[in-house]
Parts: C-alpha cells; sequence; structure tokens
C-alpha cells in the first residue's frame, strides 16, 4: 500500500519537477520540514551525551505509580542502554525518533526496564489484568535541548524529564541505587508536622498513599523529588532532604527546608 | 541506505510538487525516514521475505499498527528473530515445497507481519493472540515467550503462532474463492456466534456437538479456517488424541469429519493443495525443530 503511494507520488514528482520557482520560500515554511527538522534534533540532542541521559519516569493515569530514574544512554541511531534504579537489570535495545504530533520518542524494542511498567497486569503482576503500572513506551518530545529533554507520555500525558547524566556514569547510578533502597527499606512511613501526623501506606507499586492522597516522587541521592508541589497539613514542599540519624530518630527522616515536616521511616 | 537517498529524493520532489500547487504540505505528507540505520534482523528480512515473497514484518513497535486499545508491550529483538527465522521455516516454506514455488505466499500472503511481546489483554480476564485485518496485516502477540527452550518445543510453536498463521491464512484464501455453501449446511444452525467461550467450555463437549475446538462453534468461517489449521499442523495421532478428548462423541466426530472432506476438497480443487502432504511436510519439519538454526541470521 505504502510502497504504492510512493511510486504514484514519485511519478507526480517527475511531472511537476520542472516547475520549481518558489521552492526555496516553501521549503522554509512548510511543516513538514519544520517537523523534520524537529525530529533530527530530537535525535541530535539524544545521541549528544556519551554518559546518557537521567530519565524521570513516572507511570500511570496522573503519574500515580512512580516515580523511577531510568538511565537511558542512546548509543548510536538506534540503540539504547537503559539502567535503573529499582533493579541491577542493565538492557540494551532499539529506539526510534519518528514524526506525529511532534517528534516521537519511541523505545520499540522489549526492554525490561520499561517493561515492567508497560506489560498488562496479567504480565507484570501488578494493579490490574489489563492495564498494569500503565507506562508508557512512547513520549511526544516537547523540548529537546543540550541542558534537558522534556517529553510527555503519550497514553497517560505524564511530564518525563531527562536530564543529562554526569560524569561518572557508575558512579551516580549507585548512589541513586543506594537511596532508592534506602527508602524502600521500612514498612511504612508517616508525615509528622506541627498540627499532627499522617499514616501512610505503601501501595500496588510501592508509591505512597495516606487515606486520601497519593504521593508520587523519585528517590534522589539527597532525598525526595515529587512529581508536582504538595500539601500537607497546609504544609506546600516539592523536595525533601535525607536528615541524618538522631536520638529521637534513631533511621533518619526526610525533611522540608523550613524542617517544619518530616516524613519518617517506620520500620 | 539506498532507502534513504531514495525518501529524500522522495521529499524533494514533494516539495517541487507543493511549490507548483502553491500548496501547503498537509502533515501526513513525505517524512525523511529517520530510522535508516540497518541491523542484521533488518537485512534478513528485506532478504528474505520483501525480496522472495513481497512481505515485510514489523518487529519493532509502530503505533499506528498497534491496536491502541490494549497495553501492548513490543518484542525483543532476540525474539523476533527466532519467530523470523521460524516463520520461514514452518510458516512459509511448507506451501513453497507443496505448490513448487514461492509464488502462492507471495501472491496471497498478507503483506505486514507485526510482533508483540505480550498478550492483548482485556479486563474481563481473556487475551488475544493473533488477529488479521482484512488480507493485509497479520498481528501476533506473545513473541516473547519464544525462547531457546520455547523455540524447540513444537507444541508451544504451534499452540502460540502457527496455529493462527494457517487459520487466518486460510480466511485470506477464502476472501479470494469462496468455500462452497454445502459446508454452511453440515453444522446448519448450531454455530453460537459470541457465547462460544461459554457454551463450549471444553475441546471435548465442542466435539460432541460437531466442532473441532470451542471457538469453531462461533461461525462457519471459524470453523473451516479452525478444521484446516488443526489438521495441517497436528499430526494423525496429535488430530485423533483431539477428536477423541473427554466428552467427545462418535456422533460428533461424523460431523466434523463431513466437514473435513469439504475442507480438503476446497484446498485440492481449488487451490490445488493436498492438506495430507502439507501435514507431512510440517510434522516433518516440527520433528526436525532441534537441528534447525534459529538464530544466525
Ligand atoms: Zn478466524
Amino acid at each position: 500500500m505504502k510502497r504504492n503511494y510512493y511510486l504514484i507520488l514519485i511519478a507526480s514528482c517527475f511531472l511537476f519537477a520542472a516547475c520549481d520557482k518558489k521552492k526555496d520560500r516553501i521549503f522554509d515554511e512548510s511543516p513538514t520540514d519544520r517537523l523534520n527538522t524537529a525530529v533530527a534534533n530530537a535525535q541530535a540532542v539524544l545521541v549528544s551525551k556519551p554518559n546518557g541521559w537521567i530519565m524521570q519516569y513516572y507511570a500511570g493515569d496522573g503519574a500515580q505509580y512512580g516515580g523511577n530514574n531510568f538511565f537511558v544512554n542512546f548509543t548510536s541511531a538506534t540503540a539504547v542502554n537503559v539502567q535503573a534504579d529499582y533493579t541491577n537489570t542493565n538492557a540494551t535495545s532499539t529506539y526510534k525518533v519518528y514524526p506525529g504530533a511532534g517528534p516521537i520518542l519511541s523505545f520499540d524494542t522489549y526492554n525490561p526496564i520499561f517493561g515492567m511498567f508497560a506489560a498488562p497486569g496479567a504480565i507484570s503482576g501488578y494493579v490490574n489484568y489489563d492495564v498494569g503500572l500503565g507506562g508508557d513506551i512512547e513520549f511526544l518530545v516537547m523540548k529537546a535541548t543540550a541542558d534537558s529533554v522534556i517529553l510527555k507520555s503519550r497514553k497517560r500525558g505524564n511530564r518525563i524529564v531527562m536530564v543529562p547524566m554526569p560524569a561518572n556514569p557508575a558512579t551516580v547510578i549507585s548512589t541513586y541505587k543506594t537511596a532508592f533502597n534506602t527508602y524502600y527499606a521500612p514498612n511504612s512511613y508517616r508525615f509528622e508536622t506541627p498540627t499532627g501526623n499522617i499514616a501512610l501506606n505503601f501501595y500496588d507499586y510501592m508509591e505512597l498513599h495516606s487515606l486520601t492522597d497519593t504521593y508520587s516522587f523519585r528517590v534522589t541521592p539527597t532525598g525526595l523529588d515529587f512529581y508536582q508541589t504538595v500539601t500537607v497539613n497546609g504544609i506546600t514542599f516539592k523536595e525533601l532532604t535525607l536528615m541524618p540519624a538522631t536520638a529521637t530518630y534513631p533511621n533518619g527522616y526526610y525533611a522540608n527546608v523550613a524542617g517544619t515536616l518530616k516524613l519518617v521511616p517506620i520500620f | 541506505m539506498k532507502f534513504s537517498k531514495f525518501y529524500l529524493a522522495l521529499f524533494a520532489g514533494a516539495l517541487a510538487i507543493s511549490a507548483c500547487k502553491k500548496e501547503k504540505l498537509e502533515s501526513n505528507s513525505v517524512f525523511v525516514d529517520s530510522t535508516i540505520e540497518k541491523n542484521p534482523l533488518d537485512n534478513y528480512i528485506y532478504n528474505n521475505f520483501i525480496l522472495n515473497y513481497n512481505v515485510d514484518i514489523l518487529y519493532k513497535y509502530v503505533d499506528k499498527e498497534s491496536d491502541l486499545n490494549y497495553n501492548l508491550i513490543p518484542a525483543s529483538y532476540n525474539s523476533s528473530i527466532r519467530l523470523t527465522k521460524l516463520f520461514k521455516y514452518l510458516g512459509f516454506e511448507p506451501y513453497d515445497d507443496v505448490t513448487g514455488s514461492k509464488a502462492f505466499i507471495k501472491r496471497y500472503f498478507p503483506k505486514l507481519i507485526n510482533y508483540i511481546g505480550e498478550a492483548a489483554y482485556r479486563n474481563n480476564g481473556t487475551k488475544v493472540l493473533g488477529t488479521a485485518e482484512g488480507a493485509k496485516k497479520i498481528t501476533l502477540y506473545e513473541v516473547n515467550r519464544l525462547t531457546a527452550t520455547t523455540g524447540v518445543n513444537a507444541d508451544f510453536l504451534t499452540d502460540s503462532y502457527f496455529h493462527t498463521i494457517h487459520h487466518e491464512f486460510q480466511h485470506i484464501l477464502n476472501q479470494t474463492t469462496e468455500f462452497p455453501t454445502s459446508f454452511n449446511a453440515i453444522s446448519g444452525n448450531s454455530y453460537v456466534d459470541d457465547v462460544w467461550n461459554t457454551t463450549y467450555t471444553s475441546t471435548g463437549a465442542a466435539v460432541a456437538a460437531g466442532f473441532i475446538s470451542p471457538y469453531s462453534s462461533s461461525g462457519a468461517k471459524e470453523d473451516f479456517a479452525e478444521l484446516y489449521s488443526f489438521y495441517i499442523t497436528l499430526s494423525a495421532t496429535q488430530f485423533n488424541a483431539l477428536l477423541n478428548s473427554t466428552g467427545s462423541t462418535a456422533a460428533g466426530r461424523t460431523i466434523i469429519n463431513n466437514k473435513l472432506i469439504v475442507v480438503k476438497n476446497y484446498m485440492l480443487s481449488v487451490w490445488n493443495i493436498d492438506m495430507d502432504v502439507l501435514r507431512a511436510n510440517i510434522v516433518n519439519r516440527k520433528a526436525n525443530l532441534a537441528s534447525f538454526d534459529q538464530t544466525t541470521l
């Protein structure tokens, strides 16, 4: 089908090829050309980092499952190596950037690190039989520059940011994994604020739930970075910092900058 | 390489057209193909499937070719290599052998084969293992289940992929030349449409009613394709075991055998394919699976 279409097109190209007076002006304005340029730019930015990128990955409707840090290195025009904070798996698969509503980044052969989030629940064992964690494998590239790539996951619409991996990726990745394991070691957590405490629980994918709210965030080497700004008992924050153990908190805790809110591990 | 230059030339040509017509290009106009880097599997598919059979295999996930109603994950590269090599070995070459050339598959087989890593799951607990869209495309699911172990398990390969492939192919042959209406009369009004999986919950119960599988009872076209596919992909021993499943009856077996004669006659008279010769070829290939190289490209 496609091939025939191209053949017809190329035939008509020859018919019209003689007439090309205003080709250059049209070339500059063509939306097709703009999209092709955006695709080429996104592709070039992705492969421009020899250490790859740290991808802030959120799955599910409203980014409810997450987040995680994926360490994504685009090593050629089609090959991508993926690691993550939640696993020791290191897997190479393929990707492409193709034109759609804008450039679309597609991880187009199976990679187990995306697979756990993208697989139906029947395969991953999470949530429900059909959707599972609802992780995307295709992303609309909203912005691609040397210092960050902003993606929007295609099915769930989650904002997913990629920042360049600093030097010594092996060390950085190991730091992230340690932070991740530290965070997930307790059985649960609670918020402590001057106006009262709030009990929390890990749910399906160990994201934190209170009775009324779900909290999505990534674990970073310095603490927790939330998907969006949250307000707990009137205290608003986007990040919490991991604080060392004290006599009162022998397992340490995560706190906001003002020190008015603590996220305390319960073992 | 050839492709990228071709597309680039085409793109320039397309722009020339738009200049003449003073129109803006639509967003569905021709785009530069950004995946010009061909890997060994791409080359294998080009040399063995596109050149020989005019059939393309999409092993990489392509959004617009996939069913967006489901959460789907891509096929893995390694499983795709296995399935692609096995597709040729168990899917195409038996027909080449029996008809004497590649022309039969080239002319009638769907032009696009789409691989998906796992099944498409519905929230009611059922899953989709294969689909065909008209005569154009076949989609195969659970490709990632194909491993070094399952790859030499002939029953697994039949159940997971090749039963579907031959079943769908039969539909396409039927669309080209319809099977005789005498077939429809045999089970008459006992087809049950959508409630096949609740009407017959075992093979034996289906056989007792004159159907080779519960799904066969959904309609005459499905029945025809099921009979064909079960017959040619199973050995005589396996097929007889199916006919004698627990709960089956002699009366049911008679109905099935009467229908089978119509299927065989159709294949022989319309397509000049002797189903017993085709079955022998496939059964022999299955027996030699262990010595078939499914990883080298
Ligand atoms: Zn069918």
